[in-house]
């Protein structure tokens, strides 16, 4: 009876030690945060911290680009970036104050005024966040290697399947991005951005956000082209057809925006849809399209399937790097 | 025509001009075969370019030849006289290169303003409007989407008409 007891308080000492043990490590390594509190973190830190530093940026697929060196001042969404290299566009500044963007080019002696983006890249965040928590992506936090000699944790966002689609090196202490690499489907890295220097927090002047430019520059205000809705309803009253849709969806893919853009006032409506690995699109228009094989060709680098059909008066196009089966099955349920 | 045409102008002179690296090259030679705005600018330029160097090259008008010949032969104060005159004939020769580039510079913006701004074909806005809307993820600053967009663009050999 007493070696039964003793033998009972032993195995409960080994699960207690275990236990601490493993708080120890989960303490230790990711500074006792789940994944999803790392990135709200970092989502944080990209409306409040200022900083200053250098950055390289280079796009390897599907076509290599040259390294782009930008000396980066910010202040939450505030952003002066200013181009280092490649010399061809030396002198170049991109000015965000979180409502208008300023794009300045010397070499065209011009200054182009579009708004900010940064009201729908808050959005888009906010859906990650949440597609996150409801576990539609997976994400894994560890330790990792210092940058632009700062300690960092790495986080590896993967798609529900598993495939690693961003890879994001945090500061440990700022909750700032370091470095970001970009991947695709077969875990290439496409895209990857890092800081080479950094000071953080950074004392920034105000000023250093206020468009001030020569005397000679000219300013241009541009409206973009395209608006961008998050449902159908919304782009519906704008459009004078009814916009078409797929009665149904395949598994894990969903609508990620509606855009609608006017060509010589006449609507092209674009329902994009995405399981975060492949991509599909759903153009449709009232304007003729009779050749679609110049589309074909332009796309070709992006390895996507391109297929046009008419329903009435309304032309469609269908283009995506979905599988087939995926494809078709999109293709049979528009209505 | 994808891009401005006014986007292109720095281009054009650095093209005629033989200094133009071998990117813009690329896409400026692509974009003239396809606009023939631009493609009049450069055959401008090339002609003021040529204008320009004539005019460089005109020789002295005999009667100048003749009286400089004249003082050369003089005393050393005449000497002086001959280097004012030549100095007069080079800033001649600079004010005439000037008073042109000044006229041609005028006459180039308003041959480039009478080119319509062109609307993107319905392709051209499609391949746009499916680059806009991929890899995105609210995780890219300003810049990191001006960079990704261009980068799409030089891949896809489409010039964006608008941002």
């Amino acid at each position: 009876m007493e070696n039964t007891a003793s033998g009972a308080d032993s195995a409960l000492r080994r699960v207690l030690v275990a236990i601490a043990l493993w708080s120890l490590g989960w303490c230790a390594s990711a500074q006792g945060q789940t994944p999803v509190q790392w990135l709200e973190r970092v989502e944080r830190a990209e409306r409040t911290v200022s900083l200053e530093g250098v950055r390289v940026t280079q796009f390897f697929l599907p076509t290599p680009t040259p390294p782009v060196e930008e000396h980066i001042v910010r202040s939450g969404v505030r952003y002066r970036v200013e181009y280092l290299r490649p010399l061809v566009r030396r002198g170049e500044v991109l000015i965000d104050d979180g409502v208008r963007r300023f794009h300045f080019l010397p070499r065209l002696k011009k200054v182009d005024v579009l708004p900010s983006e940064q009201p729908l890249m808050l959005r888009r965040r906010q859906e990650m966040l949440k597609r996150l928590h409801w576990g539609e992506m997976l994400l894994e936090a560890k330790d990792a290697e210092p940058v632009a000699g700062r300690k960092t944790v790495l986080l590896v966002m993967k798609s529900a399947q598993g495939k690693p689609l961003r890879r994001w090196w945090i500061d440990r202490e700022y909750g700032v991005i370091l470095r970001m690499e970009e991947l695709t489907p077969r875990g290439e890295v496409r895209m990857r951005t890092e800081y080479v220097r950094l000071t953080i927090p950074a004392d920034v002047r105000p000023d250093r956000f206020a468009p001030r430019f020569p005397a000679q520059v000219q300013q241009q205000n541009i409206l973009p082209p395209t608006r961008v809705f998050a449902s159908v309803e919304e782009a519906q009253v704008l459009v004078p057809f009814p916009i078409r849709r797929p009665r149904e969806l395949p598994s894990g893919y969903r609508l990620t925006e509606v855009r609608l853009r006017l060509i010589g006032q006449r609507p092209l409506v674009s329902l994009h849809y995405s399981n975060e690995v492949s991509s599909i699109a759903l153009f449709q228009t009232r304007m003729p399209l009779r050749n679609h094989m110049p589309l074909m060709r332009s796309l070709s680098p992006l390895a996507v399937r391109v297929e046009k059909w008419q329903d009435g008066d309304v032309t469609l196009v269908l283009i995506g790097n979905a599988p087939p089966e995926v494809f078709q099955q999109i293709r049979k349920a528009v209505r | 025509m994808m891009k401005a045409c006014r986007e292109w102008e720095q281009f054009i002179v650095e093209y005629v001009d033989g200094v133009i690296e071998e990117q813009p090259r690329r896409s400026l030679e692509a974009h003239l075969a396809s606009c023939t705005a631009c493609a009049e600018a450069v055959r401008v330029q090339r002609w003021a370019k040529q204008a320009v160097g004539q005019l460089e090259r005109e020789p002295a008008p005999d009667y100048l030849s003749r009286r400089i010949r004249h003082h050369a032969r003089g005393s050393l104060r005449r000497q002086g006289a001959i280097r004012l005159l030549a100095r007069a004939s080079f800033a001649t020769v600079v004010a005439a290169s000037l008073l042109l580039a000044f006229w041609w510079g005028n006459l180039r913006p308003e041959k480039m303003s009478a080119v319509p701004v062109e609307e993107p074909t319905v392709a051209q806005a499609i391949v746009q409007e499916y680059v806009g809307a991929m890899s995105n993820d609210g995780f890219t600053d300003p810049s990191l989407q001006l960079l990704a967009r261009e980068a799409q663009w030089k891949t896809l050999r489409l010039e964006p008409i608008a941002p």
